[in-house]
């Protein structure tokens, strides 16, 4: 008898839920996740001196712009370099001296999200590149980051100076343009 | 609290991705102004501190001597074209005897290119024998056209005419200070 009882118990829960279920409402939630990348040049304006002997004759460099390159990819990315001209451009219009003359030096810099995130294993940084017109591929990283910096110095090497002689004196100026994209 | 910090690199990520919505598929673009500034420089060295023309022997008397051939003796780095001018500080002087220092010749001839590269032409450049004088700079060397580590070697002669000069002195070792200048052309 007794277990009888309990079976006609839950027999008459069941209905009960089924009319529970008639009620419900749903809703979708979407998480929508785009490709979303940023690139920042943190310093607008870089320096070479070619001032003195000593910079003809051994070459110069600018200072270490620290954390030039500031990237920030949701995607695997990569960084390519061109310079807006194949020569350097002095008092508004083209000089005779090659943009070519000129290497991009890079290394791994900081990150920039604020939390210490080591820098990523995947990160493949070509330590230096010759300017030109063309883009050039200077760091490639397999994997997302936050925020990243990359140090760049600029830098005449003792072999191409012999383009800096025998030329006006003053500031000659070439625009450097850094593209970030997925791999 | 390592949490904290994670959820607030999220929201960088998250953020950087509302601002590049609007940027084309094939990537972002951001640049800089490299500049290069330009001034004159210009350098003069001497590759031998001391050189000596030996007067000893009856043939120095009769036919001259000279120093023999003072490698890399002048070398000059210029930014643009240049001259390099000799002058003697004194006549030869031997205590308080003196000969003139016009008695000698400076003979420059192209030396090598010690600078970095291949070396740039040096087709424009005008190579001058000159007598030594006091206080009286003469171009030995003109350049149309600047360079780094220009080696220039030097012979100083005494010639066969001025031989007679050197007869009846005291011996002892005559001497006076030689300085080149360089002068942008």
């Amino acid at each position: 008898m007794k277990l009888n009882s309990h079976f006609i118990l839950i027999a008459l829960m069941t209905p009960i839920l089924i009319i529970g279920q008639i009620k419900t409402a749903q809703t979708q939630v979407n998480v929508t996740i785009a490709q979303a990348q940023s690139i920042t040049i943190t310093q607008p304006s870089v320096d070479i001196q070619l001032t003195q002997m000593a910079h003809y004759i051994s070459g110069n460099t600018s200072s270490v712009q620290t954390n030039h390159i500031n990237v920030g990819s949701t995607t695997n990315y990569q960084v390519s370099v061109k310079a807006e001209s194949d020569f350097l451009s002095f008092n508004g219009s083209n000089s005779t001296i090659p943009v070519n003359t000129i290497a991009l030096q890079t290394t791994m810099g900081s990150d920039l999200t604020g939390s210490n995130t080591p820098a990523s294993a995947t990160t493949i940084i070509t330590p230096s590149v010759t300017l030109g017109s063309a883009d050039t591929i200077v760091i490639k990283n397999a994997v997302a980051e936050g925020a990243r910096g990359y140090n760049v110095t600029y830098a005449i090497p003792a072999t191409k100076t012999i383009y800096y002689l025998n030329k006006p004196t003053g500031t000659y100026t070439a625009t450097v343009i850094y593209t970030l994209a997925s791999q | 609290m390592k949490k904290v910090v994670r959820i607030a690199s999220f929201a960088i990520v998250l953020f950087t991705g509302v601002v590049s919505q609007a940027q084309t598929s094939t990537g972002k673009s951001a640049a800089t102004t490299l500049n290069v500034n330009l001034d004159n420089a210009y350098d003069i060295q001497i590759g031998q501190s001391s050189v000596s023309i030996d007067m000893k022997t009856p043939v120095h008397f009769q036919q001259g001597n000279n120093s023999g051939k003072q490698t890399g003796h002048v070398v000059v780095s210029s930014n643009t074209g240049y001259e390099v001018k000799v002058a003697a500080e004194s006549e030869l002087l031997n205590n308080g005897t003196s000969i003139p220092v016009s008695t000698v010749t400076v003979t420059p001839t192209l030396g090598e290119y010690k600078g970095a590269g291949t070396a740039p032409t040096a087709t424009d450049v005008t190579l001058t024998q000159n007598d030594l004088a006091v206080g009286t700079e003469k171009t030995i060397i003109a350049k149309n056209s600047g360079e780094t580590k220009r080696e220039y070697d030097v012979v100083y002669a005494i010639s066969a005419q001025q031989a007679n000069q050197y007869l009846n002195k005291t011996t002892g070792v005559y001497s006076t200070k030689v300085t080149y200048s360089l002068y942008a052309k």
